[in-house]
C-alpha cells in the first residue's frame, strides 16, 4: 500500500456518502454499482455488503480485481481504492457488523423483514489514490475532529463522579444527561429503560430537545434504538438523510417488484437529525436500557463515541440497578401499617377531569393523554385514594402490595415507574405533582378537584 | 414518455455520473463524469466528459469496454449503459461548457437535497477532462434494490 492507509480515511466509512464499486468480467466488461457504505475490516481490508450484486459476484468469481470510490463527507476529498477480492463471509464478526448496518438501513423504511444481508465480501486493499482536489472549491473551515481527544477522559471522570453522587433515579437521570452535554459535548441525549416485561423501552429522560418525550416507548427490535437494545450492541448511523434516501430507493424498488416490505410501523423521528448513536446500558449481563445521542452533523459519531458513551451507559446501568435494589430493601423495611402523615391540601375550585382506561392503564387529564401502563395505574390508584379520604402520603411498599397495579412479582422497577410518572407530570405542567419525602415515601400534591372516570 | 426520453432526462439533467473502465490487464476502474448527452439515439451513440487526472483513464479507454452510470440525485434511480468507446479526444469548448452546466446542476441538486456545501462539492471537479463517445450495446436498471442489474430494452430508440 502507498503512503495513505485505511486509518487515514476512516471518515469515508461512515456511510454519509454512498460508495461506488467497479468490477469487470473475465471478458473485460466493466460493471458499476452503488453501495450504501463500505466497511473497514482492518488496516489492510475492507468489506462490502452483498445484497443485490449478482453481477458483481459473478465478476469477482472470474476476476478478483475491483475499484472502490469513496468520499470524505467533511472535506469531499475523493479516494480510489484498488482492491483484490479475498473471500465471502456468511457468519462471524465481519458479517455481523455489516448485518447490523443493513438492518439499520432497513429499519429506516421498515424493510427489516425483506431487506437482509446475504453475504459480506472482503477485499484486500492494494493501493489508495487520492483524486487531487480542484482549487475551484474550498474548505471553508477545518473539519471538526471526529475523535475525542484524551482530554475527554477528564470529562468522563467528572461525569462518573456525578453519577456516583446521585441519590435517586430522578437525580441520576438529570445529572447524567446534563453532564453529558456540559462535560462531553453530547447536546441531544435520551435515556430509555427496559420495562418489566422486557419487551419495550420507555423514555425516562432526555436532554437538548424541545419536548422531553417522557414515557415515549420503543418496542425491542423496532427501529435503530430497538434493534441496538435487542442485540445489546452499539449502533451508529451517520448521514441519516442520505441513508433514508437510499433506503427509500430500495423500498420503491421492492414495491415495483410487488414484494411488500411488511406492515407499516411508526419509526423514530429523525427530523433534522443527521447522526444517531445508540449504546446499550448493561449490568450483570442484562440489558437495563439504552443511551442515545443525536447530532445534526453528518458524521458526528465514531468508534471513540461508542467507547465514551459505552462507559457512561455502563455506569448508568450499574447505578440504576443499585438504586432499584436499595429502593426494594428500604421499602421492605417499612411496615405497611405504618401510619403516614396526613398532609394539608390546598384545594382549589378548578376541576380536573381524569379519565382512566383499565385496558392499558392510560390516563387522560382534561382530555389530554398523560401516561399509560404501570405508571398510569399508579396515578389512578393514588388519585382514587386521594379522592376517597384526602390521603396524600404514600409508601412504595404499599404500592407493591396493590394488586390493581398488576406489578410483576420480580423486578417490578416500581421506583423507575414512579420517577417516570413524576417527570411526566412535571413535563406536562399539570396540577398534580409527585414529591419524594424520604426513602420509600412520596407525596401526591393535587391543586385541583379531580373528577375521576374509569372507562371500560 | 419513452424510455429514450427518460434516459435523456437522467443523463442530461444533473445526474451523478460514474464511468467504469477496464485496463488491458483486466483491472477495473471507477471515475466520475461531468456531462453526458445523447448524440444519436438511432445509433445508440452517447457522448460524455469525464475526469482524466490520471493517464490510466485514457489507457483504459483503449481497451474497448466502458460503462456510464447515471443516478438521479433525489431518488437514486439509476441507469447503466455499457458499450465500447468510439471516440476519445480532448474536450471541445462546448464539452467544457456542458460539463460546467451539468456539474453545477448536479452540485445544486446535491446541495438542495442533501445539504452539502457547494464549495466542498466543487473540490470533486477534475483538473483534466477527456471527451468520450460510446456506442451503447446494453443498458441496465442500476437503481439500488432487487431490480438492480435488470436489462432494459429499447433504451435509446424506446
Amino acid at each position: 500500500m502507498d503512503e495513505l492507509g485505511l486509518p487515514d480515511i476512516e471518515r469515508c466509512f461512515g456511510g454519509a456518502i454512498p460508495a461506488v464499486l467497479a468490477t469487470a468480467s473475465a471478458e473485460g466488461v466493466v460493471n458499476v454499482t452503488y453501495l450504501s457504505r463500505a466497511h473497514q475490516v482492518d488496516d489492510e481490508r475492507v468489506a462490502v455488503s452483498n445484497q443485490f450484486m449478482s453481477k458483481t459476484s459473478r465478476n469477482l468469481a472470474d476476476n478478483p480485481r475491483a475499484s472502490l470510490l469513496l468520499i470524505d463527507p467533511l472535506t469531499h476529498d475523493e479516494y480510489r481504492l484498488s482492491l483484490v477480492y479475498e473471500r465471502t463471509e456468511r457468519r462471524g464478526p465481519v458479517f455481523d457488523r455489516l448485518r447490523a448496518d443493513i438492518e439499520a438501513l432497513a429499519v429506516l423504511e421498515n424493510m427489516q423483514d425483506v431487506y437482509r444481508l446475504r453475504a459480506a465480501d472482503v477485499f484486500r486493499v492494494t493501493a489508495i489514490e487520492q483524486n487531487p482536489p480542484n482549487p475551484s472549491g474550498s474548505l471553508a473551515t477545518d473539519p471538526p475532529a471526529a475523535h475525542h481527544q484524551s482530554a475527554e477522559l477528564t470529562g468522563l471522570a467528572e461525569l462518573a463522579i456525578c453519577i456516583g453522587r446521585a441519590g435517586d433515579l430522578d437525580m441520576l437521570v438529570e445529572m447524567a444527561l446534563t453532564a453529558l452535554d456540559r462535560l462531553l459535548g453530547y447536546r441531544h441525549t435520551v435515556l430509555l429503560l427496559l420495562d418489566e416485561s422486557g419487551t419495550r423501552l420507555y423514555t425516562i429522560g432526555s436532554h437538548g430537545f424541545d419536548e422531553q418525550g417522557i414515557g415515549a416507548e420503543v418496542p425491542l427490535g423496532t427501529g435503530q434504538i430497538g434493534l441496538a437494545a435487542e442485540r445489546c450492541e452499539p449502533m451508529r448511523i451517520g448521514g441519516l438523510r442520505q441513508m433514508k434516501k437510499y433506503a427509500r430507493s430500495i423500498r420503491t424498488s421492492y414495491e415495483r417488484t410487488g414484494m411488500g416490505p411488511g406492515h407499516e410501523l411508526p419509526i423514530v423521528e429523525v427530523d433534522g437529525v443527521e447522526s444517531r448513536i445508540v449504546v446499550p446500558a448493561m449490568a450483570r449481563g442484562e440489558l437495563i436500557g439504552v443511551l442515545v445521542a443525536e447530532s445534526r452533523r453528518a458524521v458526528a459519531f465514531g468508534v471513540a463515541d461508542e467507547h465514551v458513551l459505552g462507559v457512561v451507559a455502563t455506569l448508568l446501568a450499574g447505578a440504576v440497578e443499585h438504586l432499584r435494589a436499595a429502593d426494594r430493601e428500604e421499602s421492605e423495611g417499612l411496615d405497611v401499617g405504618t401510619p403516614v402523615e396526613s398532609h394539608s391540601i390546598d384545594r382549589t375550585d378548578s376541576e380536573l377531569a381524569v379519565r382512566f382506561f383499565p385496558v392499558d392503564g392510560s390516563v387522560f387529564l382534561d382530555g389530554n393523554y398523560l401516561i399509560k401502563g404501570v405508571a398510569g395505574r399508579i396515578l389512578w390508584s393514588l388519585l382514587q385514594q386521594y379522592s376517597a379520604d384526602g390521603r396524600t402520603d404514600f409508601t412504595n411498599r404499599e404500592l407493591r402490595l396493590d394488586a390493581s397495579l398488576d406489578l410483576p412479582g420480580f423486578k417490578d422497577n416500581l421506583e423507575n415507574r414512579l420517577i417516570l410518572l413524576k417527570r411526566r407530570l412535571d413535563e406536562r405542567e399539570v396540577p398534580i405533582r409527585l414529591e419524594k419525602t424520604g426513602r420509600g415515601r412520596f407525596r401526591l400534591d393535587v391543586v385541583a378537584l379531580p373528577r375521576l372516570e374509569s372507562v371500560g | 414518455m419513452t424510455f429514450a426520453t427518460e434516459l435523456e432526462t437522467i443523463l442530461e439533467a444533473g445526474a451523478g455520473l460514474v464511468v467504469g473502465t477496464v485496463s488491458a490487464e483486466g483491472v477495473p476502474r471507477a471515475d466520475r463524469a461531468w456531462a453526458a448527452s445523447v448524440v444519436d439515439a438511432g445509433n445508440r451513440r452517447i457522448r460524455f466528459v469525464m475526469s482524466a487526472d490520471s493517464d490510466a483513464v485514457v489507457d483504459n479507454l483503449q481497451s474497448g469496454s466502458v460503462s456510464l452510470t447515471g443516478a438521479h440525485v433525489r431518488t437514486y434511480q439509476s441507469v447503466q449503459l455499457k458499450g465500447r468507446p468510439v471516440v476519445v479526444e480532448a474536450p471541445t469548448a462546448s464539452d467544457v461548457e456542458l460539463a460546467r452546466l451539468q456539474s453545477e446542476a448536479f452540485f445544486t441538486a446535491v446541495h438542495h437535497i442533501d445539504g452539502n456545501p457547494m464549495e466542498l462539492l466543487r473540490r470533486m471537479l477534475p483538473h483534466e477532462m477527456v471527451a468520450v463517445e460510446m456506442i451503447v450495446e446494453e443498458s441496465f436498471d442500476q437503481t439500488p434494490g432487487p431490480t438492480a442489474g435488470t436489462a432494459l430494452t429499447g433504451a435509446i430508440d424506446g
